[in-house]
């Protein structure tokens, strides 16, 4: 097969592979925008602090396993999604201005959380062990079987989500909420409640992101920006709040990314995700799907 | 059934009810009528706990539900049926209505009440498979009214269901209305429509400015003077 052929493949597969991380990550934002009206600048935190959490399993005892540390880390990060919920966010639900409030303090939590990483863990990075080590050749083409597992996990991970939105009780009240949050309330449905759960939701998709891609890049305290940057601009892209959106705009921006990374270098990657950003305010700022506002 | 004593609401600064005290009795029809922008609708959202009262009590069934939230009002059997419709446009016509059975009283009878509903609105179970998008307006208002049957009311709270329809389809909604409360339904609604509803009333209140400024019995409102020049009389 042709050289170039066969280099741009790799590029697309490579980009297949980011995509499916920041498909979890980016679904998780846009739901908790679209289900509870709140916009987290504190995502990339709890990105952080999903690695971090897996590190310090990983660190304490030596006989620890992904598994274990996905069975651990997931919910734990869900219960800390939910307190959060009720402690920052709760209070300032339906006042003046308060969703430009809870921006702010969102914000403001990102701070915090951050430099609690750099207090307790230090300035200096830490690894995770490979998911997976090697790597298979199929029609040669070279795939390690980390990455490979990645987009694995994150297609389990986005077909558990979907079944459970459209199956599950709780999932149904998400949706009657992102479709009409009034109409959920003359239902009956305890909207506090699931606010809550969203939030939950929404940390547990991001903690999973920092856990896959922590083996890949190191953990720092302020690492979630970059993560984070990149999902904001792709659930921009496809429409803050629509999950189809989101991942359409993840495949097409992680592969635009890996492109940009080949062709031009990895220092023109974060310029590329700003232009893609300016691109989508400028002429469609709703989004590919649009739910914007 | 239903006891509003001394309720004030207030629409950001604006004082949209004004010491409102009314009561309604199991089975009734009560229509509450008043122009538009008179706090009608304020009315409704303030006791289906939408809003909050500033002050006053707001009894139900026995049991004072002033500050409750709304899902709780709701599991009491309290349902407030929208003006805006507030449907779910991206589910079908039986998803919504399941959705209205979300209340754990509800969800056992969810069977029995679907069956009530589709016998009631024949146009709903041929559509319970299409989106609530699609529907047509008066389809819509059916929803609505099916949606709020299926949360298992005792009393139905109705907001303007004439809104934006034709006068035919308005009697259409008028007459399911009157049905659903000979089946046994306490029904409040708020109606600026009223000469074609006025017949199915059992007690007729008139707002105006967020005051009550008349309350009694159909046959009563039909003498008063005031009552007639407003609305019968157009």
């Amino acid at each position: 097969m042709n050289i170039w052929v066969q280099q741009i493949i790799q590029v697309i597969i490579s980009g297949i592979v980011t995509a499916s991380a920041y498909a979890i990550m980016g679904i998780g934002l846009s739901v908790i925008y679209g289900i509870s009206r709140v916009f987290n600048f504190a995502y990339g935190s709890f990105f952080t602090w999903g690695a971090y959490f897996a590190w310090i399993l990983f660190a304490t005892f030596s006989w620890m396993n992904y598994p274990l540390v996905f069975l651990i880390v997931v919910p734990a990060m869900f219960f800390l999604g939910m307190g959060t919920e009720k402690v920052v966010v709760r209070s300032l639900r339906w006042r003046k201005n308060w969703q430009v409030t809870t921006m702010m303090v969102t914000l403001g939590l990102a701070f915090f959380m951050d430099n609690l990483a750099l207090v307790i863990f230090g300035g200096f990075a830490k690894p995770l062990p490979p998911l997976f080590r090697g790597a298979i050749n199929p029609f040669g083409f070279t795939l390690s079987v980390q990455d490979l597992a990645m987009l694995i996990i994150a297609i389990v991970v986005i077909l558990v989500f979907s079944l459970f939105m459209s199956k599950t009780r709780v999932g149904r009240c998400m949706q009657a909420i992102s479709q009409d949050m009034t109409g959920a309330e003359i239902v009956g449905i305890p909207i506090k409640k699931i606010f809550s759960y969203t939030f939950g939701l929404s940390t547990a998709l991001v903690g999973t992101g920092g856990i896959l891609l922590a083996p890949r890049y190191f953990i720092t305290p302020h690492g979630g920006w970059a993560p984070f940057f990149r999902v904001f601009v792709i659930v921009a892209f496809g429409g803050l709040g629509s999950i189809r959106g989101t991942l359409y705009a993840a495949f097409i921006l992680a592969i635009f990314e890996s492109f940009v990374s080949w062709g031009l270098g990895a220092t023109w990657v974060m310029p590329f995700w700003f232009l893609v950003f300016l691109g989508v305010l400028a002429f469609r700022p709703s989004g590919l799907m649009g739910t914007w506002g | 059934m239903l006891e509003l004593k001394n309720i004030n609401t207030y629409y950001g600064e604006f004082h949209a009810i004004r010491d409102v005290s009314f009561k309604v009795d199991q089975g009734d029809f009560f229509l509450v009528v008043g122009p538009n922008g008179h706090g009608k609708s304020t009315l409704l959202k303030t006791i289906c706990g939408l809003l909050r009262t500033a002050s006053g009590q707001i009894v139900f069934n026995s049991t004072e539900i002033t500050r409750s939230a709304t899902d709780k009002i709701v599991e009491m059997g309290l349902v407030y049926v929208a003006e805006e419709r507030h449907l779910f446009p991206q589910m079908t016509v039986l998803d919504n209505l399941k959705l209205g059975a979300y209340n754990t009283n509800a969800r056992a009878k969810e069977r029995e009440t679907l069956e009530y509903v589709f016998h009631l609105f024949p146009r709903l179970g041929e559509f319970k498979n299409r989106y609530a998008a699609t529907l047509s307006g008066g389809e819509a208002r059916m929803l609505t009214l099916g949606r709020g049957i299926m949360s298992c009311a005792k009393l139905l709270a109705i907001d303007e269901p004439s809104f934006g329809l034709a006068p035919i389809l308005r009697n259409e909604v008028f007459d399911k209305i009157n049905e659903i409360n000979s089946s046994g339904m306490t029904i409040l609604l708020v109606e600026q429509n009223v000469t074609q509803v006025v017949d199915f009333a059992d007690r007729i209140c008139l707002i105006e400015d967020g005051c009550i400024v008349f309350d009694g019995p159909r046959e009563e409102a039909l003498l008063n003077e005031h009552v007639k020049n407003v609305f019968l009389g157009g």
